[in-house]
């Protein structure tokens, strides 16, 4: 009986082993060689000429392009920092090589870090620029990108052999990550912190590291608690499958679920994710880069885990495998897209800077038209997406909102001799956006009903520029 | 399964075709408004060779976000012959399949295919389902069998490669056909949880097929609903369903209405079977159409599904418990000295199911709203006598029957997803019927650029007997029979800021 059993289970060895063996990923291979061919010709055709996502970024080059901190025409102090990187590559060539140049940088080492700290299978490695982390890395540059790519240097350094190297540049770059945005350092400090306690020769014992954990965790919680907390968390903003420039992955989330109960006990993981989780609450893009590169990790070690195990089934586990290729790549494909439609247009941009010849006091638009404004017709505005670091800018959005929405003319004309404005321009999204409709009604019933006192100067398909004329 | 089991299944499977077809054909309308949405789909298919994903009709003029597998299948038959009463029948049979459904997962619990045999008799007669099922033609009626098949064969899964081939190819057809590919889906998460609390450790098989069911299902109805979610975020859940309807449907739900809909004797033998087989035995199976029943529990209590959608899945749920407990109630018999009454008991049980199943079943089709001659008359005039351009305000059970019968433009209907301001719309429509102030509501009507207001079904939906500014000279009535009013609105009333 018991020789049956044991031949009956040696059959039973052989017959995974060769489904092991079967499962070579010949075919499997070239299948996904295919589609991530495809996926990349997608990605690159869908970038257009004009590279700049986030229109924060005309801001960040006319930061460094002036030698002033004061944006003048805005009435505000620069707030961002990362114009101290684009200054140099600007003295050597134009804004678009500048950007592209970082970009790239940014890629390919992001990728070399990332490599290090996801398992080792090559297949693993072609996913991850379709991850939603990489995607943002690599069309938004501002200070975010640069918190985050120092914060990567950092744990990359601290896992090193070479102690002074270890030391000396784990520091250098977690200051630099603090100094571009202080929470991502908060964070990199917390995997420096929980690196010391699982590697230290010290002896401390289950109390003390139980109380310093609790600290670490502590930190977070009490910076959400009393430091500050942004109402404006909706879930419409916060995942990249809801349309959103900065957000995780509906898709690499369920993943992680999958894959959770293998990576729990994982000390790092635990940790960083709590304080991503915390960071979220106070500085929402922040705590959605932490997590996306969370996320990743265990999303990449789910996978291989997956491709490693033997199943009852292979050829389930081959269609699984190609499902979670196929959900990662679709659904960030689609990302891309929604970024690269989120380019400001051509037709605008030529409208702005034919704009700039003509002469104006002030211009007034929404205020997610304020950069792009400045930038290429040079023209004073009241408010542009920081609105908060503009001086009085409480009295201001109070003001240009009941501009806005009023359908009394003698209002609308005493706030725009108020604050001096000459032209008003209106996109495309201010007038067909659902949700914007509702923002601009009034002023642009006053435009369509009062035609003498609003004249347009310059009219395309995607912008029109009135002149207001005082009477 | 032997010759004779076959032959009697088969029976069943025809006597559910006869009683539906018997409420249906003769019929030349349907039980229900979204009848007549799923003709315009199949009416597009057959004008244009494509699905109606942007209706200019619905709501004025919207996108629809839906599953499109039940049009595609309807649509290809609907190609070749052009006839209602042929859908009609495939649809019929379609649900019917349900019976067949409920014998194989029965046989399978008790191992016992009397028992089997009667639930699946049984299982025609659910009132909610027979009422919610007959004499129309919506995804519901393919819905309901792939659901159950579904959870059938993932029981089944790993036990052959036929079983797990035919698992994979159902829940594709039923990811393609229905959202409710997530009502199964959140049931193997049920099932998997309830397992983890009674310790039972989970198959290998299962996990695998588990994993794949999951990221397949997500991933799909991801794709498909992709705008829906970036419209409403997280509140896709709610379906967009207008609160006040929400509110209304579940306002009458009370134990009675649940056993009344269900099924009396069904809802008793069923709680018997739970409370002797979850509690007492540790079978694996059983946890899987355990994890159903509490998913459709906890669906229905956090307002996730429509309560008549929601009661028909329960209703088939407790009728596959109650095999179970026929099953514990012979055993119990059998064991004491009545098993000389044996036969009689159980004849008693059958006519109690009768009278408390089938009567009220056939009370509720009965007593179901046909939509009447008149209100086609009515709906026929608006098509030939006003402007193509009109826009027609009926409630929400007219808005699909203005959109296909009189092939105008309705202010509102069923298909809520992607509607903005859904519950201001939805006041509105009340505003109109129910004002007493024509200004208020000739006010709101021009909002929506309402040229003809339909007066029909809002007597039973608002509970009036006519529009109380009817005599206004901002309205005129232009048509009037004898249950249905065609007011045209004549002025315009603006509201014009500060």
């Amino acid at each position: 009986m018991n020789n049956k059993k044991k031949e009956n289970n040696y059959i039973k060895d052989k017959e995974v082993k060769s489904l092991k063996e079967r499962f070579n990923f010949k075919l499997f291979g070239i299948i996904i060689c295919i589609l991530f061919f495809v996926s990349f010709f997608l990605y690159f055709n869908l970038i257009k000429e004009n590279n700049v996502i986030s229109t924060q970024t005309y801001d960040i080059i006319r930061n460094a392009q002036d030698n002033d901190m004061n944006d003048n025409l805005v009435e505000k102090t620069y707030s961002s920092k990362s114009y101290l990187i684009l200054k140099f590559p600007l003295k050597i060539t134009t804004e678009n090589n500048a950007l592209n140049f970082l970009m790239i940088i940014i890629f390919i080492v992001s990728l070399f870090m990332i490599n290090k700290l996801i398992p080792k299978t090559s297949i693993l490695l072609l996913i991850v620029p379709f991850t939603p982390i990489f995607i943002q890395f690599l069309f938004i540059i501002n200070d975010y990108t640069f918190s985050l790519f120092s914060a990567l240097i950092c744990v990359y350094s601290i896992n090193q052999k070479n102690k002074y190297f270890k030391f000396i540049m784990s520091l250098l770059f977690s200051l630099i990550s603090f100094f571009f945005n202080p929470y991502i350092g908060l964070i990199v400090i917390i995997y420096i912190v929980t690196y010391l306690i699982k590697n230290t020769k010290i002896d401390i014992n289950y109390k003390k590291k139980k109380r310093i954990y609790f600290s670490l965790y502590l930190i977070p919680i009490l910076i959400t608690t009393f430091i500050k907390y942004e109402t404006t968390l909706t879930t419409t903003n916060s995942f990249v499958e809801l349309n959103s420039i900065y957000g995780v992955s509906l898709n690499l989330i369920l993943i992680a679920i999958i894959g959770y109960n293998k990576f729990k006990r994982n000390i790092y993981l635990r940790n960083l994710a709590l304080a991503g989780f915390a960071i979220f609450f106070i500085d929402k893009i922040a705590g959605i880069l932490v997590l996306n590169i969370i996320l990743l990790i265990i999303v990449s070690n789910t996978i291989k885990s997956i491709i490693d195990e033997s199943w009852n089934n292979i050829n389930l586990q081959k269609l699984t495998i190609l499902l979670l290729f196929c959900t990662i790549i679709f659904s960030n494909v689609l990302h891309l897209s929604f970024i690269n439609n989120n380019q400001t247009d051509n037709e605008i941009i030529e409208t702005l800077k034919e704009f700039s010849k003509f002469k104006a006091s002030t211009v007034i638009s929404s205020k997610e038209n304020g950069y792009i404004i400045k930038y290429f017709s040079n023209k004073n505005i009241i408010l542009d997406s920081e609105e908060t670091k503009i001086q009085n800018y409480k009295e201001k959005i109070l003001d240009i909102n009941n501009l806005f929405l009023s359908r009394n003319i003698d209002t609308t004309s005493n706030l725009l001799k108020k604050y001096n404005i000459s032209h008003i321009i209106i996109t495309e999204d201010m007038v067909k956006n659902e949700d914007n409709v509702e923002k601009y009604n009034g002023i642009l019933f006053l435009i369509d009903v009062y035609r003498d006192n609003f004249k347009p100067i310059l009219k395309r398909d995607k912008i029109t520029i009135y002149k207001f004329i005082k009477k | 399964m032997d010759k004779k089991t076959t032959i009697l299944i088969g029976i069943i499977f025809l006597i559910a075709i006869i009683i539906r077809i018997f409420f249906s054909v003769p019929n030349e309308t349907f039980n229900d408004s979204d009848s007549y949405y799923s003709l315009r789909q199949l009416k597009s298919i057959e004008e244009n060779k494509y699905l109606l994903y942007e209706d200019p009709l619905s709501f004025s003029g919207k996108e629809f976000s839906f599953m499109p597998g039940f049009y595609v299948l309807m649509g290809i038959p609907y190609l070749f012959f052009q006839n209602i009463i042929i859908i009609k029948i495939i649809s019929i049979i379609l649900i019917s399949l349900t019976t067949i459904i409920i014998f194989l997962i029965s046989k399978k619990l008790t191992n016992n295919k009397n028992i089997a045999l009667f639930t699946s008799f049984g299982s025609i007669f659910i009132p909610i389902l027979l009422s919610k099922t007959t004499n129309n033609i919506t995804t519901i009626n393919l819905t309901i069998p792939l659901v159950l098949l579904a959870l059938y064969l993932f029981s089944e899964y790993g036990k052959s490669s036929t079983k797990s081939f035919l698992y994979i190819s159902f829940l594709f057809a039923l990811a393609l056909v229905s959202a409710h590919s997530l009502i199964f889906l959140t049931s193997i998460f049920m099932y998997t949880i309830l397992l983890k609390i009674e310790k039972i450790s989970i198959s290998k098989n299962k996990q695998e097929i588990t994993i794949f069911s999951t990221i397949f299902l997500v991933w799909i109805n991801l794709i498909f609903f992709k705008k829906a979610l970036q419209s409403h975020g997280i509140n896709i859940i709610w379906q967009n369903i207008p609160n006040d309807i929400v509110f209304n449907y579940f306002s009458s739900l009370n134990m009675v209405n649940i056993i009344f809909f269900i099924g009396i004797i069904p809802f008793v033998l069923a709680l018997y079977g739970i409370y002797n087989n979850l509690f007492k035995t540790k079978k694996e199976e059983l946890y899987i159409y355990a994890g159903f029943i509490t998913t459709i529990f906890f669906l229905l209590l956090l307002r996730l599904v429509k309560l008549e959608t929601g009661l028909i899945y329960l209703g088939l749920a407790f009728m596959i418990f109650s095999s179970l407990g026929i099953k514990d109630l012979i055993t119990y018999i059998k064991k004491t000295k009545s098993v000389k009454y044996i036969k009689i008991i159980f004849a008693g049980i059958f006519i109690l199911f009768i009278i408390t199943s089938i009567i009220p079943t056939i009370q509720a089709i009965n007593n179901k709203n046909h939509i009447s001659p008149e209100t086609i008359q009515a709906l026929k005039w608006i098509k030939n006598k006003t402007p193509n351009t009109s826009i027609i305000l009926g409630t929400i059970n007219e808005g699909h029957l203005i959109s296909e019968i009189a092939e105008r433009k309705n202010v509102i209907d069923t298909n809520f997803l992607l509607q903005k301001n859904i519950n201001d719309r939805y006041n509105d429509i009340e505003l109109i019927y129910t004002s007493s102030l024509a200004i208020k509501a000739i006010e709101a009507s021009n909002r929506y650029n309402i040229n003809y207001i339909l007066f029909d079904d809002a007597k039973n939906y608002y509970n009036i007997n006519s529009l109380k500014y009817k005599d206004s000279s901002l309205l005129e009535l232009v048509y009037s029979n004898k249950k249905v009013d065609i007011y045209k609105i004549k002025g315009r009333v603006e509201k014009y800021e500060q």
